[in-house]
């Protein structure tokens, strides 16, 4: 059984265990009238405070108009307002101009406003009718076959994608494709109660972790060869995690201090074989921030966006981000030098990390520009570009 | 006037399952038990037209969910973020798969308030994509990345647990 087989019965269960108290009805309807005499009340100021807002509408209009009081922080290169970037070019990879297009592969493709995946020189487009490739003008529909809980997983350098889809008697496939000539490659009965596909690298690998099970249980699967190994050599850690992929391997938990119990993360390559070599300490976050010559790599430090070095130490870059509004997803590099942010002018939380489950208002988001080498940014599309999308384009 | 009767008459028969669904949303019984309250004083309010619905439960169950999200991005905003009490894991036994619901309840309950939410409705409340956008009022889009993002936080969750003697396969 699928993880999604469980959950209605984890659920159920959970609910089952909880006995409901009593209800307290004087209560809630006690709390019922107040609430309605609340709203009447409310009824009525606003209509008497319809005259003060049209005299103050020219205040209000400012979408960008923060009630902020945070003092400034003294970085003198972080301007407060998005608004108060330059304004750059429009950006050199596939994007929604906000009506009703996509442009920048090719002759524009006619398609609302939906997820972008941007890797290497591919672009993944998802829409409800499936997973899309986006090439020299045209939309070409790779597979009808979606299933929401498991998104595309896209190598860095673009050339291959691979996903977990569902068959109509709930069994799991995953389907593999070539990106460079947009061929089916793999379609593969897939454990999915027995563990999670982690990404997949340039050389094809897919890499499955098992839920629950000790060291080496990891394993790749070769969509070119259909062949399926198991990665040995991994860190010693009670319980290894792969927290990214890179371009020939990944990174995963290991010990920086058995002793100690310090927990980091170190990247390593994956031979033919099934070796996993450690080569380098790593960020946790790096994630799919990786530049496309993989030299840099993006994540968040104490709330902050940062371009870093992928070997080596020093060199960090904080991406100069207006002071009022936050990042509303990971940036997309859209050139070795140049990463795309999807910015909020008006958020007021910290919006960076992937899993928060916040709310995300892409039909306000900006898509700005900023630049690895000094962190400036500037404006590449003021809000409106994202059609009518609720959720950010760029994953 | 309002017919008090018949929202007493509605709360009382739906109780338990408000409460239930109040609990899986907030993996709290104390933020339940507000939840529920706060849930069925709206419903008060706008009882003369809710009970002329077709499906007033469908209702109901948006505006729990939808203050449970407001409430939350609120307390967010106050940075005062409030989170939730997840159970503690139980042992998991040698007989026990790896996606036991002892292993799987306290990583819904560790899930942000919307993914959770995307969740309850669409394991327990069975509601298609379709119906949790309308629930939760936004885009199908915006509700397969949430399902998307939760079901990878739950499967790394599971694949984080450590071993314990016995119990590999």
């Amino acid at each position: 059984m699928s993880l999604d087989q469980h959950l209605p019965n984890a659920l159920r269960r959970a609910a089952d265990d909880h006995t409901p108290p009593l209800p307290d009805l004087p209560s809630l309807v006690d709390g019922g009238r107040r609430r309605k005499r609340r709203r009447d009340a409310r009824r009525v100021a606003v209509a008497a405070a319809c005259l003060a807002v049209v005299a103050a509408v020219p205040f209000v209009a400012d979408p960008l108009r923060s009630t902020d009081s945070t003092p400034p922080t003294g970085e003198v290169d972080r301007v407060a307002r998005v608004t108060e970037l330059p304004v750059g070019d429009t950006p050199a990879i596939p994007y929604c101009p906000g009506n009703g297009t996509i442009v920048g592969a090719g002759a524009p493709v006619r398609a609302e406003c939906d997820v972008l995946i941007h890797r290497g020189p591919s672009t993944v487009y998802l829409d409800p009718h499936g997973v899309n490739l986006l090439a020299d003008g045209q939309r070409t529909l790779l597979d009808p076959r979606v299933w929401s809980s498991w998104f595309p997983a896209v190598s860095l350098d673009g050339r291959w994608a691979a996903w977990v889809t569902e068959t109509p008697d709930h069994d799991a496939l995953l389907l593999g494709f070539d990106l460079r000539t947009g061929e089916q490659i793999a379609e593969e009965p897939w454990p999915t109660s027995e563990g999670w596909v982690a990404g997949i690298d340039d050389l094809g690998r897919v890499y499955f972790q098992s839920y629950g099970k000790a060291q080496d249980d990891v394993r790749a699967f070769d969509l070119r060869t259909g062949e399926s190994y198991k990665v040995t050599g991994l860190p010693f850690h009670p319980s290894p995690s792969i927290k990214f992929v890179t371009s020939d391997g990944f990174g995963t938990y290991t010990y920086d201090s058995p002793r100690r119990n310090d927990v980091g993360v170190v990247t390593g390559s994956v031979a033919a074989d099934g070796t996993f070599t450690q080569q380098h300490p790593a960020e946790q976050d790096w994630g799919s921030g990786f530049s496309p010559d993989r030299s840099l790599a993006t994540f968040e430090r104490d709330g902050r966006l940062v371009i870093s070095p992928t070997r080596g130490t020093g060199g960090d870059v904080q991406l100069q981000l207006p002071r009022h509004g936050e990042p509303v997803w990971f940036p997309v590099w859209e050139s070795p030098e140049t990463v795309l942010v999807q910015f909020d002018p008006v958020a007021s939380d910290q919006q960076l990390a992937s899993s928060d489950g916040y709310e995300y208002p892409a039909g306000r988001t900006w898509l700005l520009r900023c630049y690895a080498a000094d962190g400036k940014c500037e404006v590449a599309l003021p809000a409106g570009w994202s059609d009518r999308a609720t959720w950010p384009i760029y994953r | 006037m309002r017919d008090e009767q018949g929202f007493e008459q509605y709360v009382l028969a739906r109780w338990a399952g408000f409460h239930r669904l109040a609990l899986l949303l907030t993996a709290s019984e104390s933020a339940a038990q507000d939840l529920v309250q706060v849930t069925l004083e709206k419903t008060y309010v706008a009882w003369p037209k809710i009970s002329a619905m077709a499906s007033p439960d469908a209702y109901v169950r948006r505006i729990m969910v939808n203050t449970l999200v407001s409430t939350h991005r609120l307390a967010r905003n106050r940075h005062e973020v409030a989170t939730a009490d997840p159970p503690e894991r139980g042992a998991r036994s040698e007989e026990e798969s790896v996606l036991d619901h002892a292993l799987l309840w306290p990583l819904v309950c560790a899930l942000p308030t919307r993914q959770r939410a995307v969740v309850v409705l669409r394991y327990y409340e069975d509601l298609s994509e379709q119906d949790i956008a309308e629930v939760l009022g936004c885009a199908v889009g915006t509700v397969k990345s949430t399902a998307h993002d939760a079901m990878t936080a739950l499967r790394r969750g599971i694949a984080a647990v450590p071993v314990t003697e016995g119990s590999d396969r």
